[in-house]
C-alpha cells in the first residue's frame, strides 16, 4: 500500500470510516501476526496480541503523526503488549496447569514432550527463533521475514545500527545451529515414529 | 576473522568468507559480486555449507504465515467498547478540557492572590485542598498527553498558602524543601490511584499499579507542543530520554520534579536536556517512571503528570516496558509561570 493511500485510510478510519479501518486492518494483518507469531513463538498469542494491538491504534487512529510510518507504530503497540502480557504471566508452578499439559496419548508414560514436538515438529524455525533472546529474535525478523532496513529497525529498537548488525549476525548465526538442531530431530522422531509402526 | 569492505576484499588480500555470507545475508553485496562469492565459497567447503544452512533458515522464516482475519473481531471490538471517536469529538473534548483547566488556573491564580494580599501566613489544613479518585484517574488519564488534568484540583482558596507541614510523613522531604509560594499541595496519598491503560504515541505501559505518594511541581508558560519522555533501564542503571515529541518541538520553559513517597529520598530526575531554562538540577537517582506533560498556549500554566511504576524485567536489554501509575496533579504543587521557589530538598539549583 503506498503511503498516500494509507495516510488517506488512516484519516477516514480516523473519522469513523469502517471500511477504511477494515482495509488498514486487512493490510497488516498478515505481516503482523507473523510477526508476532515469530516473536511468541505461539499462535494464540500472537491472535490475542495483534487483536488487541488493531484495536488500540484504531482507537487512536487521530493521534498517529503520519511523518511516521503506520506499521511501525503499530508493530511497536503489538510489540509492548506482548512485553505487557509477558511480564503480567510470569511462569506458574501448579498442579491443575501440569495436569493441563499432560501428553494426550492413551498411556501414562506417553511423554508430553513428545507432543509438544508433534506439534511443532514442522515448525523447526520457529522452535529456533525461540531459543535466541527477545531482542535477537526481533532484529532477525524485522530484517527477514519484515524486510524492513537496518536503520528502521534501529530506530524501532532504539540502538545505534552498528548494535543492531551484530545482534542480526549473531543471531542470524544462532538461528541456523538450532534450525539445523530442530530440524534433524523432527526427522529423527519421524522416522523413528515410522519404524515403530512397520 | 580479518575485517575489511566486502566489496573491495582486494584492498586486504584476503576475503573474509564470514564477514562475506554476513553481507550477503544483509543485503550489501551487489549482484554483480554474486559470482565472485559463490567462487570464494567454494574454496571453503564448510564456509559454502553455513551459507547454505543459513540460507534455507532464512528462507523458511519467510515462509508464508497463515493469518486469521481480524476485521471483524477488530471492528466488533473498537464498535463494542467505544465506537471510533472522531477526530471531531475529540477535538471538541479536548476543547472542553481546556476550558475547564483555564477556568481552575483563574481561580487558582486568583486564590493566590488573595492569599498573598490577605491571609496570615499560617498553615493551612490541606485536607480536601486537591483530589484525585481511582475514578478521576481512569477516566481522565487515559490520554495524558491532552489532558488538562489540573481540572482536578478543588478547594483551591483552602490551598492558597498551604504549608508544606501538610505533606504526609511519607515524603518528609518534600514537606521540609519547599517554599513558601506553592499554590497548592495534596496531602500524600491525594493523587494515589490505580489508571487504566496509557496510551503514548510510540507505546503504551499497561497493566497499570497502584503508587501512593507523590509530589509534583508543576507551572509555568509553555510553548505549544508536547513531550513524552520515559526512563529506561540500560546496562544496569536507569536513564532518561525523551522519547518523542510532538507539534512544533517547542521547548517547554518549566520543569517538573517529583519524589515518590512510595519510595522515600528518591528524587525521579527529569531531564535537564529535555526543557529549557530548568529551574532546578536534580539528582537522578533510580526511580521508574514516566514522564507526561500537557502544554497550553504561552504564558499559560501547564500541567505535567508523572507516573511511577515498575520495570517488566524481560530479560536482556529488552527492558524498557515500564507499567506505571500516572498521579494527576491534585496530587502535586502548582507554582507560578513566574516561581523561582527553593528546589525541593535533593534537588539543587
Amino acid at each position: 500500500m503506498e503511503k498516500r493511500e494509507e495516510v488517506m485510510l488512516i484519516e477516514l478510519a480516523a473519522a469513523g470510516d469502517r471500511k477504511a479501518a477494515a482495509r488498514l486492518i486487512q493490510a497488516h494483518q498478515q505481516s503482523l501476526f507473523a510477526y508476532m507469531l515469530r516473536m511468541t513463538g505461539n499462535p494464540d498469542i500472537a491472535e490475542d496480541v495483534v487483536q488487541d494491538a488493531f484495536v488500540r491504534v484504531l482507537k487512536n487512529l487521530d493521534r498517529f503523526d503520519p511523518r511516521f510510518r503506520f506499521s511501525t507504530w503499530l508493530f511497536t503497540i503489538a510489540k509492548r503488549l506482548w512485553m505487557n502480557m509477558a511480564a503480567k504471566h510470569k511462569p506458574v508452578y501448579d498442579s491443575d496447569i501440569v495436569g493441563g499439559r499432560a501428553g494426550s496419548g492413551t498411556e501414562p508414560w506417553e511423554p508430553t514432550v513428545a507432543d509438544e514436538d508433534r506439534r511443532l515438529g514442522s515448525d523447526a524455525i520457529g522452535r529456533a527463533l525461540m531459543e535466541l533472546g527477545a531482542e535477537q529474535r526481533e532484529i532477525v525478523v524485522l530484517f527477514h521475514q519484515q524486510e524492513w532496513p537496518i536503520a528502521l529497525i534501529a530506530e524501532h529498537m532504539g540502538m545505534p545500527e552498528g548494535t543492531v548488525k551484530s545482534h542480526l549476525h549473531r543471531g542470524r548465526k544462532k538461528m541456523r545451529v538450532y534450525f539445523e538442531e530442530h530440524e534433524s530431530r523432527a526427522l529423527t522422531e519421524r522416522f523413528a515414529r515410522e519404524a515403530a509402526w512397520a | 576473522m580479518s575485517g575489511g569492505d566486502v566489496n573491495n576484499p582486494g584492498s586486504r588480500g584476503e576475503l573474509d568468507i564470514d564477514r562475506l555470507v554476513d553481507a550477503v545475508f544483509d543485503r550489501e553485496v551487489p549482484a554483480e559480486r554474486s559470482r565472485e562469492v559463490f567462487e570464494a565459497l567454494s574454496r571453503d567447503p564448510e564456509a559454502a555449507r553455513s551459507f547454505t544452512e543459513t540460507g534455507r533458515a532464512v528462507e523458511a522464516l519467510r515462509e508464508p504465515v497463515g493469518s486469521p482475519d481480524f476485521v471483524a473481531g477488530v471492528l466488533g471490538e473498537v464498535g463494542a467498547t467505544q465506537g471510533f471517536v472522531t477526530a471531531g469529538e475529540r477535538s471538541w473534548l479536548a476543547g472542553a478540557r481546556w476550558a475547564i483547566a483555564a477556568a481552575v488556573v483563574v481561580v487558582v491564580g486568583v486564590g493566590f492572590w488573595a492569599e498573598r494580599a490577605f491571609v496570615a501566613e499560617e498553615p493551612v489544613p490541606m485536607a480536601g485542598a486537591a483530589s484525585a479518585d481511582v475514578s478521576d484517574t481512569s477516566t481522565e488519564m487515559q490520554y495524558a498527553s491532552a489532558m488538562p488534568v489540573s481540572a482536578l484540583v478543588r478547594s483551591t482558596p483552602r490551598a492558597v498558602g498551604a504549608s508544606v507541614e501538610r505533606v504526609a510523613d511519607g515524603a518528609r522531604e518534600v514537606r521540609e524543601s519547599f517554599g513558601r509560594r506553592v499554590l497548592g499541595l495534596a496531602e500524600s496519598g491525594a493523587a494515589a490511584g490505580e489508571t487504566r491503560d496509557l496510551f503514548t504515541h510510540d507505546g503504551m505501559a499497561a497493566d497499570l499499579i497502584p503508587a501512593e505518594a507523590s509530589v509534583v511541581k508543576v507551572g509555568g508558560p509553555v510553548s505549544d507542543s508536547q513531550h513524552f519522555g520515559r526512563f529506561e533501564k540500560r546496562a544496569g542503571s536507569w536513564a532518561h530520554e525523551l522519547a518523542s515529541a510532538v507539534g512544533d518541538r517547542g521547548r517547554a520553559v518549566f520543569s517538573v520534579e517529583a519524589i515518590d513517597g512510595a519510595w522515600a529520598g528518591r528524587v525521579m530526575r527529569i531531564g535537564a536536556e529535555d526543557f529549557a531554562d530548568l529551574p532546578w538540577a536534580v539528582d537522578a537517582s533510580s526511580v521508574t517512571g514516566r514522564v507526561f506533560s500537557v502544554m497550553g498556549a504561552d504564558g499559560e500554566y501547564s500541567v505535567r503528570v508523572i507516573g511511577f511504576g515498575r520495570e517488566s524485567d524481560l530479560g536482556e536489554s529488552d527492558n524498557r516496558g515500564v507499567a506505571g501509575v500516572v498521579l494527576p496533579v491534585a496530587g502535586g504543587v502548582v507554582v507560578p509561570a513566574s516561581s523561582r521557589d527553593d528546589a525541593p530538598l535533593g534537588l539543587s539549583r
